[in-house]
């Protein structure tokens, strides 16, 4: 698939999920969750589109408001061109058909009391699937055998109880029980990451299996970052809610260009000894900071290597489109030079570069001030970072 | 090479990899419960006490409300006198004299009876003659009552007046006491009469002075109570134109000594000159095996029935509960947020009011509600606040569900984040479907053991309410009125207390030995998913 004729089917704009976390019946400490702040994507018909990211980064969050497991705070959930965040229950009964989801923990997404029958086939109830056809009941049953030989198991599972199942055939249960409604958009919420590795793969290839034969489309949540690579064909990288990098994965892993993502793509273990990855490992220091009322500016900056709070090369490039918050003077003339609040043009910046200052304070406007918007950087390729261009220097060039 | 081990044949492969029909969640429950001997225990508990009360009524004769006054307060076993060969008595607390057989089967009261309490010496004379019809015939001769003195009998002892008689000899006067009123009528001349019945007490002139003229029926009686009461020494009244005296200044026998008396019951029994001393033989109460109560109801035929009011109201309590808890519950957990908050409010609000008073308030307001209904000119009735078992009923039930909303809420707090429930979202379940299919199925380990623990509690509450004298009137009984009963004479009967108290425990302690059974085969622990 070229790049020109693909067809958006979800468009994720600005999507925001705050928790409130407030508490205290009278004096209320506002504490707000930010799980998903801000994030705008893509997913193209036919594509897997990786999500990534650490633990409670809110990528399974993310999944969940799309399919309004939660209802979202703000933006948009664009699918097929109908906002799903604006649209009320009854109608969105009919895009639950289109949006299936495939859960983490094959134990827990099974209900126990319910025979694997009664659970592939309550989707099928639900939408009221064969309702046209001569004996629904003959009709459903069928589809659930067949469902059940093309996810590898057998006619005779269809009257047990989950508990009857390894945790590989009940992951295939979960996937037959999101097939049952000919779903468009699968999300696959970290599906193998609770699976034995050679399960793992076998899984994985039953998914790409039925996206080339039924033409699905996946969201593959994960945080296994190699398993993400094979299946997705682009990847998104997140960070306490919110998105730093989406790229093609090949682009992603030859070039990341945002920081944590480096410093993600660096933990991968390498299976061979002689590697020099080991040296290569970037290990970032302190603490994933909370999401409850998050400070202003990039998430990530608090462990990034390159975060500062002022700008040491002052080019004419580094200053244009920045907030400047703090008054700058003439060093020599004590002349106003730039107000309060003023974004720099690039008429003021050649006046400040005219100055021939050795850096310049540009206040708190920095990455622990200012939240970088995601900007494409290549094609196909957003990064989240102030200092993309600054960083990758030697990437971009080439 | 051995040759132990040897290829098998595809079909003996094939036969290896059989197919079983697999186990229900309830099967498997079923099948850990059985397992548990002291559960399993309480199951027949169970089953047994559900038999006795709603199969057992019809194995006895008389029916639980019916009053045989001269069999009151019957103990289980009976301590048989053999006054001639092949002739018993049984003697009660209060010197009723009972004929019985060999074997203890209570045959009728003997009626006429000379006694001598304080001596403890009971006559019967050769001439009267008793027919166990309890019809009498023949001439009185008391060879006792050439004293002038009556004796008679209250529910707690016995007192002795002294009479004297106006007429010489022939004339015989004997006031004739009933348990309940402290002088009930005159037997005069071997005939009885109701002081109700006297039309003509012309005067009553009681020791003090006090003189009263004309008094008939019941002005008389009221009169002569009045003498009773007062402690008056001597009495005199008109009676037929004959005067009447009437000396009570023997009073009553010190309490000390009656109880004292009472301790060391040794009868002598005086039949046709024969005197009879010792027990003969202690028998099986063959008509009332578990006794009377002090109304002459049979003791065994009450527990049944109270067996059935008792189980009618936990279970009417419990069902209700599971109902209304439940559902109350679900949809709490459920919805959660701010709905939650206020409908767990309004349980600690009712979880606040004592449910003791909560009864009291409920039976006020229930009292005069009857709802009755005429269908095809048949009239039911529906509900009657009076009874008070329609009050117990809607006080446990508007109670009890609290408890069990609180524990389903919880259930389903921690249920509804689970992936299947919301993968029954995803596919577009409704939400009452998700309620009805996912959550309350997988939180019904606890209900059913919670369930099986608020029976016990219910019968318990039920007694408790009866005991206290909020329950069930007469004549219906529960287990708690009949304990509430027998308090009064738990010293003298204390077999009215034992049997209703036995039941309540068994009950208790089947249902609770049944729930702890179902606790650990529902226990989720012992098997994931």
């Amino acid at each position: 698939m070229t790049i020109d004729n693909r067809k958006p089917l979800l468009e994720v704009r600005n999507l925001k999920k705050y928790f409130d976390k407030s508490r205290g019946l009278f004096i209320r400490t506002p504490k707000v969750l930010t799980a998903v702040d801000d994030i705008s994507f893509t997913i193209y018909q036919g594509e897997t589109f990786g999500l990534v990211g650490e633990s409670g980064c809110g990528k399974s969050t993310t999944g969940r408001t799309i399919v309004k497991l939660y209802e979202p705070t703000g933006g948009q959930i664009l699918f097929d061109g109908v906002d799903l965040a604006s649209i009320n229950h009854r109608d969105m009964l009919a895009y639950r058909r289109r949006i299936q989801m495939i859960f983490q923990d094959p134990y827990a997404s099974l209900n126990s009391r319910m025979t694997v029958t009664d659970i592939i086939g309550e989707g099928i109830d639900t939408h009221h699937i064969f309702k046209d056809s001569d004996d629904p009941r003959m009709a459903k049953q069928e589809r659930i055998y067949e469902l059940l030989e093309s996810v590898g198991l057998k006619k005779e599972h269809a009257s047990r109880y989950p508990h009857e199942f390894s945790g590989g055939q009940r992951q295939r249960i979960g996937i037959a029980r999101a097939l049952a409604v000919d779903p468009e958009l699968i999300i696959c919420d970290e599906p193998i990451s609770a699976l034995d590795v050679s399960i793992q793969a076998q899984v994985v290839n039953m998914l790409e299996d039925f996206q080339k034969t039924k033409g699905l489309t996946y969201l593959f949540i994960a945080h296994d970052l190699s398993m993400v690579k094979h299946i997705s064909d682009r990847i998104g990288v997140m960070y306490i809610g919110k998105m730093m990098e989406i790229a093609t994965s090949d682009d992603l892993y030859d070039k990341p260009l945002h920081p944590y993502t480096k410093s993600l793509l660096s933990s991968i273990p390498l299976p061979d000894p002689h590697s020099e990855q080991k040296g290569k490992r970037i290990i970032l220091e302190g603490d994933v900071p909370s999401p409850i009322n998050p400070k202003p500016g990039c998430r990530f900056a608090s462990r990034c290597r390159y975060s500062r709070e002022e700008v040491e090369i002052i080019t004419v490039n580094t200053l244009v489109g920045r907030v400047i918050r703090e008054t700058l003077l003439d060093p020599v003339t004590n002349e106003l030079i730039i107000k309060d609040n003023k974004v720099i043009t690039p008429e003021i910046a050649e006046v400040i570069v005219g100055l021939n200052l050795p850096k310049i304070s540009l206040g708190k406007q920095s990455c622990f001030t200012e939240t970088p918007e995601l900007k494409e950087i290549l094609t196909d390729h957003f990064v989240a970072c102030h200092f993309t261009e600054e960083i990758n220097a030697n990437l971009l060039k080439k | 090479m051995n040759d132990k081990y040897t290829f098998i044949s595809r079909e003996e492969k094939l036969d290896s990899e059989q197919t079983r029909k697999s186990l229900t969640y309830w099967q498997d429950v079923w099948r850990r419960l059985r397992k548990n001997r002291l559960s399993m225990g309480g199951l027949f508990g169970v089953i047994f006490i559900l038999f006795f009360g709603l199969i057992g009524p019809s194995f006895r004769e008389g029916d639980y409300s019916d009053q045989i006054l001269d069999y009151s307060n019957l103990p289980p076993r009976l301590d048989i006198y053999e006054i001639e060969k092949d002739r018993f008595v049984y003697v009660t607390r209060e010197y009723r004299v009972l004929e019985t057989d060999e074997k203890g089967t209570l045959l009728g009261r003997i009626d006429q009876v000379y006694r001598d309490i304080p001596n403890r010496l009971l006559y019967f004379s050769d001439e009267y003659k008793v027919s166990l019809e309890g019809t009498v015939s023949g001439t009185y001769d008391y060879p006792g009552l050439l004293s002038s003195k009556i004796y008679y009998s209250d529910a707690w002892g016995i007192g002795l007046k002294d009479v004297s008689y106006p007429n010489g000899d022939d004339y015989v006067e004997v006031a004739y006491i009933h348990p309940d009123s402290p002088l009930y009528g005159l037997l005069i001349d071997g005939e009885q009469f109701d002081l109700s019945v006297i039309d003509s007490l012309e005067e009553v002139v009681l020791s003090s002075g006090d003189l009263q003229t004309g008094l008939t029926g019941d002005d008389g009686a009221e009169a002569m109570m009045d003498a009773f009461d007062n402690n008056s020494d001597l009495v005199e009244m008109t009676f037929r134109g004959e005067i009447l005296t009437m000396d009570y200044s023997y009073g009553l026998v010190d309490p000390e000594d009656r109880l004292e008396g009472l301790e060391d019951v040794n009868i002598e029994l005086n039949y046709k000159g024969r005197i009879t001393m010792n027990v003969t033989d202690s028998v099986m109460n063959r008509l009332y095996p578990w006794g009377t109560d002090n109304l002459g109801r049979d003791l065994l035929a009450r527990v049944m029935y109270g067996a059935r009011i008792s189980l009618f109201v936990a279970a009417v309590a419990t069902l209700v509960n599971f109902f209304v808890g439940v559902l109350y519950g679900s949809v709490s957990g459920y919805v959660g947020g701010r709905v939650d908050n206020f409908m767990m409010r309004f349980v600690d609000i009712i979880n606040s009011v004592p449910l003791t008073l909560y009864v009291i308030l409920l039976m006020v307001l229930l009292r005069e509600v009857v709802i009755d209904l005429t269908i095809f000119g048949h009239y039911f009735v529906l509900f009657r606040g009076q009874g008070g078992l329609g009050t117990i009923i809607i006080a446990l039930g508007s109670v009890y569900w609290v408890g069990m909303a609180r524990l389903v809420r919880g259930q389903v707090l921690g249920l509804k984040e689970q992936e299947f429930v919301l993968a029954a979202r995803t596919i577009g379940v409704s939400n009452f479907r998700i309620i009805l299919r996912h959550l309350i199925p997988n939180a019904m380990g606890p209900i059913v053991v919670s369930m099986t623990m608020m029976i016990p509690a219910a019968v318990f509450t039920e007694a408790f309410l009866s005991f206290i004298g909020l329950g069930l009137s007469a004549p219906l009984a529960s287990w708690g009125t009949l304990a509430n009963d027998a308090l009064a004479g738990l010293v003298t009967y204390p077999y009215q207390l034992f049997f209703p108290a036995t039941a309540i425990a068994i009950t208790m302690l089947a249902f609770n030995f049944l729930g702890d059974g179902l606790r650990d085969a529902l226990d989720p622990r012992l098997r994931k998913g």
